[in-house]
């Protein structure tokens, strides 16, 4: 919507359009008499269609003024500036649907202070911060974003652009350039952090404790070559978590890469935490990267809650720390397992301080209608000064 | 295009003669008188002068100066005649004024240069003791010798309209009125829009000199000019015809072309019957008008 810092101006228009009706009065025809008339011709003669009517040089100074008055009115596309709708980018970690005191999850807090802190009518786009094809459009984000599934919390730096608010739990370790923070705060949240077969490990909001578990083992399905050695570190890590292998309904299906592989493909080589591990990739793992093959730079292991999916084919055994070995590959299904109940890692659990707000919520707006501003008055004074130098040139050909 | 407008009013209608018009009359008859005198001098024929120019006969009238009867024609015809000379053609002026709807245009209006033109020759006239004669419409002319005052002339003049009565054109007047035989110098003063030369043949005599001033209003010579870019609806004073209101581009170059070719067609028949003839735009001084009119030949 256009609006006008100084809509007083506009009635400088009004001046200029008494100016034109004169024009126009002056441009219609008068009548006169002339004794001579036999000789004017009847008939229509080539070029006699011109017609008087405003002199160009005249049209040319009027329009000037117009834009002038217009470019002193002070016009801003205000229309362009609050519709272009907030990326709200959204923490989707476990710890944001932890209760934070009696106002309800961490999740519910950060919108009201967002509500607080936009206009109630600005438009909203809410982004899956671990999944940031997963778009949302509306007043609230949808309800099953709030879970104890755990998603890993969003990489905010690819987020830091103008228009973009973080929507966490934390404000500490946040100092985006562009972007906003909306930070709900909160205290920890006691609660079993960690769960095997046997134990599960309870966090009373101080410190971790180690206490029979009340509930029985998951169900882990493990599915690769015999020969693979991931696959039977996946079957030791279920035995030694005391879960129980199935492959009805699993908590967790752990894929390895069967062949045969087509051509003659490049060897390829994982490494982490001082293991390396050599095959061929069979295809680029789905889900979350966890580990990249290289020289190709495509993903070999990759996770997302419940799935654990890894390409590459094993050219005989792990090389390097296989304790190492054995270390991430545990961490990395214990992450992947989808917890039952209230188990939620202890880094989710803990107490994130206060909340706030930080950024300047119409410094985007206020940028972008700055521009807005400034573009149509620069037309506009362009365009004065075009007109007035046509005006100048024309004057010298017909009277003004 | 504009709404077609109303027909206007004619803008001049009547005669407002300068206020200082009877000064510069005084003036030029002087002057006139002067450069009479200095021709009669140099043996030159003048209608101001009193030259004895041979310029045919006429029949005797009883009582008559026997000394001016030519008495060779009189033994060889045995018919009286006299021999008339140029002073005797010119001891009648004729003035025709036309006082059409037509000659209320222009700025200063046709009819009020008309009627300074036409009181200046009266003036002159006068002065060099010739009977002069005014004629415009249907009324009796105006007859005025030396001694008489100017005053009834210029009242006659002021009192003068265009459009003010049918057949107030020249070819009307002349058609109704003729000129005396006696009359030597006829100049009709118009616009001469309605006049054709063929008109003016009956009032050819022998000796009789006739002179056509013809005045238009500047807008009618040269209308791109005088309304630079203006859009006009032309509309004929004396008619319902009219010209749509459009600016005059390359209809004004027609137009004046068009004059140009009428004017010319004025010229080349007035001399080719020994007339006297000058057109000149409303604005022109009557002094450089009457001056040109009264002494070619």
């Amino acid at each position: 919507m256009l609006v006008w810092e100084r809509p007083w101006a506009l009635w400088l228009l009004a001046f200029l359009g008494v100016v034109l009706w004169r024009s126009l009065q002056r441009g219609a025809p008068i009548g006169r008499l002339l004794g001579t008339l036999e000789f004017w011709p009847r008939e229509k003669v080539a070029g006699e269609e011109r017609r008087r009517g405003i002199p160009p040089a005249r049209w040319a100074l009027v329009c000037a003024m117009g834009a002038a008055v217009l470019g002193m009115a002070g016009p801003a596309w205000q229309g362009e500036a609050t519709d272009s709708p907030w990326r709200v980018i959204v923490d989707r970690s476990p710890s944001m649907g932890l209760a934070s005191g009696s106002e309800g999850s961490r999740l519910g807090v950060a919108l009201e202070l967002l509500d607080s802190a936009l206009d109630r009518g600005a438009a909203r786009i809410f982004v899956a911060g671990d999944a940031s094809t997963i778009e949302h459009r509306g007043e609230r984000p949808p309800e099953d974003w709030e879970s104890s599934v755990p998603r890993p919390e969003p990489d905010w730096a690819r987020f830091d652009q103008p228009r973009t608010i973080w929507l966490t739990d934390r404000m500490s370790g946040h100092a985006p350039v562009h972007a906003c923070v909306v930070a709900s705060g909160g205290d920890a949240v006691p609660g079993v952090v960690a769960l095997d077969g046997q134990h599960e490990l309870f966090f009373d909001g101080i410190a971790s404790r180690l206490r029979p578990s009340g509930q029985g083992p998951q169900g882990v399905e493990v599915r690769g070559p015999a020969a693979s050695q991931i696959a039977a570190l996946a079957r030791i890590w279920v035995e030694s978590r005391g879960h129980r292998l199935t492959d009805e309904q699993p908590a967790l299906l752990i894929t390895c890469a069967m062949g045969p592989v087509a051509g003659a493909p490049e060897v390829q080589q994982i490494e982490q935490d001082g293991w390396s591990l050599q095959g061929h990739l069979i295809h680029p793992a789905e889900g979350r990267p966890w580990a990249w093959a290289q020289p190709s730079g495509l993903p070999a292991v990759a996770w997302s809650p419940g799935f654990v999916d890894v390409q590459l084919l094993e050219l005989g055994p792990p090389s390097g720390d296989l304790g190492g070995l054995a270390r991430s590959f545990g961490d990395l299904f214990d992450r992947a397992l989808v917890p039952t109940g209230d188990v939620i890692a202890l880094g989710e659990r803990g107490a994130v301080g206060a909340g706030g707000v930080s950024g300047t919520f119409e410094g985007g707006a206020a940028a972008r209608l700055g521009q807005d501003q400034r573009l149509p008055r620069i037309l506009l004074a362009g365009l004065a000064t075009c007109l007035g130098l046509l005006a100048l040139i024309l004057s010298r050909r017909s009277p003004l | 295009m504009g709404a077609r407008p109303e027909k206007p009013e004619l803008p001049s209608p009547g005669v407002d003669l300068p206020p200082d018009y009877v000064r510069r009359l005084e003036r030029l008859v002087l002057q006139m008188a002067a450069k009479g005198e200095r021709r009669e001098g140099l043996g030159q024929a003048h209608l101001l002068g009193s030259g004895e120019e041979f310029i045919g006969h006429r029949p005797y009238r009883q009582g008559e100066d026997l000394r001016r009867l030519d008495w060779d024609l009189l033994a060889r015809s045995d018919q009286a005649f006299v021999r008339r000379t140029r002073r005797e053609a010119a001891q009648v002026w004729s003035v025709v004024l036309d006082t059409s709807g037509s000659m209320g245009i222009g700025s200063p209006g046709k009819l009020d240069a008309g009627a300074q033109l036409a009181g200046a020759i009266m003036a002159v006239g006068m002065r060099a003791g010739v009977r002069v004669q005014l004629k415009s419409g249907l009324g009796p002319a105006l007859s005025l010798r030396r001694g008489q005052s100017l005053g009834i002339l210029i009242q006659r003049l002021k009192d003068l309209r265009a459009g003010g009565e049918v057949g107030a054109s020249p070819e009307a007047i002349l058609s109704g009125w003729g000129p005396p035989r006696e009359v030597g110098l006829v100049v009709i003063i118009g616009d001469f829009v309605g006049l054709r030369p063929k008109d003016l043949e009956p009032h050819r005599r022998p000796g009789r000199r006739m002179v056509l001033l013809q005045v238009l209003a500047p807008e009618e010579l040269e209308p791109g000019n005088q309304l630079l870019g203006e859009a006009v609806h032309w509309f004929d004073p004396e008619g319902p015809e009219e010209r749509p209101g459009l600016a005059p581009g390359e209809a004004a170059l027609v137009y004046e072309r068009r004059l140009e070719a009428w004017l010319e067609g004025w010229q080349r028949s007035t001399r080719s019957r020994g007339m006297g003839w000058s057109v000149g735009a409303s604005d022109v001084p009557f002094e450089e008008r009457v001056a040109l009119a009264l002494e070619g030949r």
